[in-house]
């Protein structure tokens, strides 16, 4: 299955306005719960997941991050996205004393382990893309970031 | 055959795209190798009579057989030396 495939309109967040990671994980996780793609322990366990296993991307000029958890937890599959208005702090996933100042990220709710090599291929070829990155961060509606995503 | 443990930290996603990059590798260079994709947590109790480990995340605690960080194929950044230093613990 193909990367857009895997993106929702209900699960695509323009320019969030979020305190810290945490906030986000609520908002995000909350969000797909209410639309049934994840079971109500998915936020408790990304979030718990990020810090045993941090996520961020340091990327030459710009930081990503790919927060995801246990298969067992996703009911649908999705890839929520979302950018912030101002950058959130995560912790690097080659070293966790690393801070990755992070504008975009990408939520994985992935529940068939080894299956999803085309999407996320993709994945990893769009995060490295700065310019596609660039164009997303600076994306101005949901809609807009949906366009660009399917592009 | 040498045996490499591909992990990440739920065995789900960077471990997937890491397993093909290494895949690939060892087919182009015509290495013996099965490559096995797991979770961080299952490498302790999986490294015996395996050579090498190759991860994506942190490595929480230390292991009997070499472990190399492979983040490098996430970001694209320094894919070659990384793509070296797999294939020289195979040799």
């Amino acid at each position: 299955m193909k990367l857009a495939n895997y993106f929702k309109s209900d699960l695509i967040f323009s320019n969030i306005n979020v305190e810290d990671r945490d906030s986000y994980f609520d908002l995000v996780s909350d969000k797909a719960e209410s639309l049934g793609f994840v079971k109500d322990e998915f936020k408790e366990k990304v979030k718990l997941r990020e810090v045993t296993f941090p996520t961020g991307i340091q990327l030459e000029t710009y930081g990503i991050a790919i927060p995801h958890t246990d298969a067992e937890y996703v009911n649908n599959e999705f890839i929520a996205v979302a950018t912030f208005k101002e950058p959130v702090e995560f912790n690097s996933m080659e070293d966790s004393s690393q801070k990755v100042n992070v504008k975009l990220a990408f939520m994985l709710g992935l529940n068939q382990p080894h299956s999803q090599l085309e999407a996320l291929q993709q994945l990893m070829q769009l995060i490295q893309d700065k310019d596609k990155v660039e164009e997303l961060i600076s994306a101005k509606s949901s809609e807009e970031l949906e366009k660009i995503l399917n592009k | 055959m040498k045996k490499v443990l591909v992990a990440c930290g739920a065995g789900i996603a960077t471990s997937t795209v890491v397993c093909s990059k290494v895949e690939q590798l060892i087919k182009d260079n015509n290495v013996d190798a099965e490559i096995i994709q797991c979770k961080i947590a299952e490498v302790a109790s999986k490294q015996d009579g395996a050579d090498l480990i190759v991860s994506t995340t942190i490595l929480p605690t230390t292991y009997k057989i070499p472990a190399i960080i492979a983040t490098g194929y996430i970001t694209g950044i320094n894919t070659k030396a990384l793509d070296q230093k797999i294939l020289d613990h195979l040799k």
